[in-house]
């Protein structure tokens, strides 16, 4: 099963609706991203060549500034990584 | 038939009845030489079989050696990659005898000054190297093997060293091993990098003559043109006075002015434009690979010593670089590995020197705490994560979280004369502030005014909150991470950047990397060293959880800072 992008940035958003409301108003950005290990980085840390893992992920950044009760603008980001098939694999912000 | 494994250069001692076997096996490479030695009693008959990769017997075998004596020797090569099998048997009479079998390899000869990648690729292997060196000379082997393996060394003068035949060893249990000589003979010395468990990839450097365990480096004409020559002079002298603080606790320190002609003659460099990053990164790996310090110091914030100014991996998240000191404790072009136990102490954007004065000498005289309690404030939108993450300072209580908790409620007591300090808020770039949230509510949660008159001395602070540890053009009330420093905080972590994190566990990015920090230093490494091994550990196990480095990953590797001494720890606990 491979899903458009924009039904990947649906489950993103319906992700994003229950773990961080605050953010569900926000249109996210997309990137593909290269499930890659760098290999000078491998080699430092050791590791054996890493299995065949599916090429691309995509992810979604929600993205959108809010105002502290000091008056600071404080950045809130929050990056869902969804994999071809719809899983959300990581979801991280701030 | 039982096939016991054997290990090259290691010999094993048995014993036969007449018309009896035993069977051994040993792991070896492709293209390599394997030489069996069999000693046995001297009445008796013992002969050897070898079959490469399934069980031998006297009647299945790849080669054999059948004398009418118990003393048989059978060299096989070049090799197939894969076990051989090796039967022992006894032919007639019977009695103790000994097996070795030696996997040869083309010797790797070493220079002093230089390092050399290599790889075991099974327990129980070998690889070899021979140095050259003058008499008199002191000489250093650092290895460097993977985590999860133990990699041990080996030295001998003349000849290869076993695990039995050889002048001196280093076996910790892990695979960082260190031999110094601190007089050698004049000739060739023999290195065996051992594994006695696990495989991967390993790095063994030779050094020579003198060798700081703590190299600090700052710029001479940035602190004077900041400062003016009478505050440069003091901060020269407390430089100095650290150095000698660090020598009298056995260790030996050396300062190197990037930009300074007379300070870098000795290692034959030239100087390099103290506003140049890349050239600095340069120098100092020039000055590594002459020295190879144990530590790292950078002296001087942003204005001194600049970070290095990266692209971000995140690209869309508002950050457009992240300032990074990871080039700094890289040996080779990768960013995201550091490879170097490197620490910063950063100076404030005031120019009186005050602050900055105050750090070094605090560094100098510093002697560990005696609290051994921690404190752990979080944004409640993050408490499960946070809660997972201070478990390891073994707290049997919870972060405090906030709301409900502002700076204007946190107790004195709270945060008196702890051991260790956690937070995970959030930051900003434009204030000193910290700030915690419950929905659309952003209260400040922490802020300078909360360290009057609190005791933070000798502590170790983690931070999570973006902009946590961001200095560039800060005075130290203006930022958080100096303000610790000022109040003698021992060591401080955070992000220059956004950082990242999950609410709930499993813990990844800024909540992973604090976790293998913590771990370190309670296992009683240098905060230099806990600070290098938490960015390899935080690296390998994300890698496991997904099977690569994703960007928020390689933006928390860049972009968490540590100010400290790096040769400095915290004592156990009590």
């Amino acid at each position: 099963m491979t899903l458009t992008i924009d039904q990947l940035k649906q489950i993103a958003k319906e992700y994003i609706r229950k773990d961080s409301p605050d953010l569900a108003a926000e249109e996210p950005t997309h990137q593909e991203e290269e499930r890659v290990v760098d290999p000078a980085a491998q080699a430092k840390l050791g590791l054996a060549k890493p299995k065949k893992i599916p090429a691309k992920v995509n992810v979604f950044t929600f993205k959108k500034t809010v105002t502290a009760e000091d008056g600071a603008k404080i950045p809130i980001v929050t990056r869902i990584t969804v994999d071809a098939d719809g899983n959300v694999i990581k979801a991280t912000g701030n | 038939m039982n096939f016991q494994p054997i290990s090259s250069g290691h010999a094993v001692t048995d014993r036969l009845s007449s018309r009896d076997s035993l069977g051994y096996q040993i792991r070896v490479g492709t293209n390599q030489k394997l030489v069996i030695r069999m000693d046995g009693p001297e009445e008796a008959d013992f002969d050897l079989y070898v079959k490469h990769g399934e069980d031998v017997s006297r009647w299945n075998y790849d080669f054999k050696r059948i004398t009418q004596h118990a003393d048989e020797e059978l060299t096989i090569g070049p090799t197939q990659e894969g076990n051989y099998f090796i039967l022992v048997h006894a032919h007639r009479g019977g009695g103790d005898f000994s097996l070795s079998a030696d996997i040869l390899y083309e010797e790797v000869v070493l220079l002093p000054g230089q390092q050399v990648a290599g790889e075991i690729e099974a327990g129980k292997e070998a690889r070899y190297f021979r140095i050259s060196i003058d008499q008199g000379q002191r000489l250093i082997l650092d290895l460097n093997g993977p985590l999860e393996a133990d990699f041990d060394l080996y030295l001998r003068y003349g000849q290869r060293p076993t695990n039995v035949q050889y002048d001196q060893r280093s076996y910790s249990g892990g695979s960082k091993e260190k031999i110094t000589v601190e007089a050698t003979q004049g000739g060739d010395y023999y290195v065996m990098v051992y594994s006695y468990r696990g495989k991967g990839r390993f790095t063994l450097w030779v050094g020579s003559g003198r060798k700081p365990s703590l190299l600090i480096i700052t710029s001479k004409d940035n602190l004077e043109n900041k400062y003016g020559s009478a505050v440069f002079l003091r901060i020269e002298e407390d430089i100095k006075a650290y150095a000698q603080s660090v020598g009298t606790m056995g260790q030996e320190a050396l300062t190197v002015y990037v930009d300074e002609a007379g300070s870098l003659l000795p290692y034959d460099l030239d100087p390099v434009d103290p506003q140049d990053a890349s050239a600095i990164k340069d120098l100092l790996d020039q000055l590594d690979r002459k020295l190879h310090s144990d530590h790292f110091l950078i002296v001087g914030g942003h204005e001194i010593i600049p970070f290095h100014v990266i692209p971000n991996p995140c690209g869309d998240d508002g950050d457009t670089v992240v300032y990074s000191d990871n080039p700094y404790a890289s040996r080779d072009l990768d960013l995201l590995i550091p490879e170097r136990a490197l620490t910063r102490l950063p100076d404030d954007a005031a120019t009186d020197g005050v602050f900055f004065v105050a750090l070094l000498e605090q560094v100098a005289r510093r002697a560990q705490g005696q609290s051994t309690q921690t404190f752990g404030l979080s944004a409640k939108v993050w408490e499960g994560a946070s809660n997972r993450v201070y478990r390891e300072l073994g707290s049997s209580g919870a972060v405090r979280l906030s709301p409900p908790v502002t700076n204007s409620e946190i107790r004195r007591d709270w945060i008196d004369n702890k051991e260790y300090y956690y937070f995970n808020l959030h930051g900003s770039e434009e204030t000193k502030n910290w700030y915690g949230q419950e929905g659309s509510r952003y209260p400040v949660s922490f802020c300078p005014d909360n360290l009057d008159n609190v005791s933070v001395e000798n502590a170790v602070v983690c931070c999570e909150a973006c902009y946590g540890a961001n200095i560039v053009d800060k005075r130290a009330d203006g930022a958080l991470a100096l303000t610790f420093l000022e109040k003698k905080a021992a060591c401080f972590v955070g992000s220059t950047k956004i950082a990242y994190g999950p609410s709930e566990p499993p813990c990844t990015d800024a909540d992973l990397i604090v976790i293998k920090f913590f771990n370190r230093v309670i296992e009683g490494l240098s905060f230099g060293e806990a600070f290098l091994r938490a960015k390899e550990d935080f690296a390998r196990e994300s890698i496991r959880m997904k099977g690569y480095l994703d960007k928020t990953d390689e933006k928390t590797l860049l972009e968490f800072v540590i100010f400290a001494d790096p040769s400095a720890r915290m004592e156990a606990s009590s």
